[in-house]
């Protein structure tokens, strides 16, 4: 199952202070994806060159964001011989779990230079209110 | 002993893409501020050019450079950092620039070099010059 969660140990560090520099690991299923936040708007951004803009589906259920798709390589002209072959086509899925609700009618997906990146608001939050006695 | 096998779901198709990591260039260092990482590429020859295709994700067309000199072909291409209003809670991968050398064993016509970009895909055409062609030499009989 390609179903990751964010590590919340490292989001405590950065929320008590003590971040660091970034973590850089991987959750071992493609696309690697970095998480960015400023604030009112979390940032999935994620590598995944030589797509087709209308093959990358990306949905949401809850505060799971999903990027799925298919990457088709071309293969050379007939009679062609490779030297090096080291990009890859096939299928990926990707579910990656945000560390708050975010507004699901207001996400946006752009797909430019081979850069996925999907702008998730934070829900409002609720404000404190002070509700009169009748 | 025998070689690892990557296993698929039994009734997939296509495989699904496994994970590598960038590979950092550790050579000499480039000129731009930041890392710089090594675009994986397909190279595949015809009779009359070698194509080459590199990855390089996030790199805008006037951000790209070619160089052939001497034979070594120096592709490279600059990326823009995320704006620094986004503040990394997680990360996967390092953004950077790109760099790769290659030592071409054809000769090439530099004239007619063309280049393309597209979804973050350079698409390098590389004409061999006419001299470095394939002849057919026709076997005569004595």
């Amino acid at each position: 199952m390609a179903l990751a969660r964010w590590p919340y140990d490292d989001l405590f560090r950065l929320f008590s202070g003590q971040a660091g520099p970034a973590p850089r690991e991987t959750a071992g299923v493609f696309p690697p994806v970095n998480l960015y936040d400023d604030g009112s708007v979390f940032l999935v951004r994620t590598e995944i060159p030589g797509m087709d803009k209308t093959s990358i589906e990306v949905t949401t259920a809850g505060d799971q964001l999903t990027i799925r798709g298919e990457r088709v390589v071309a293969p050379a002209e007939p009679g062609a011989s490779y030297h090096r072959r080291e990009c890859d086509g096939g299928q990926f899925r990707r579910t990656v779990t945000l560390p708050q609700p975010v507004d699901a009618e207001a996400i946006e997906a752009t797909y430019k230079n081979g850069v996925l990146e999907v702008r998730l608001p934070r829900v409002p939050e609720r404000k404190p209110r002070k509700i009169a006695v009748a | 002993m025998g070689t690892q096998v990557q296993k698929t779901e039994a009734g997939t198709q296509n495989p699904e893409i496994q994970v590598r990591e960038k590979q950092a260039v550790t050579r000499e260092p480039g000129t731009w501020e930041g890392p710089y990482f090594e675009p994986r590429v397909d190279i595949y020859e015809t009779a009359d050019a070698l194509t080459l295709m590199a990855e390089v994700p996030g790199a805008e067309a006037e951000d790209l450079q070619t160089d052939l000199k001497d034979n070594l072909l120096t592709v490279s291409a600059k990326v823009a950092r995320v704006d620094p209003r986004w503040k990394p809670l997680y990360e996967e991968y390092s953004v950077g620039h790109y760099l790769r050398q290659f030592r071409l064993g054809e000769q090439i016509d530099q004239a007619k070099i063309s280049a393309n970009l597209k979804d973050g895909v350079l698409t390098l055409t590389l004409p061999k010059a006419a001299a470095a062609k394939p002849r057919r030499i026709k076997v005569t009989g004595g």
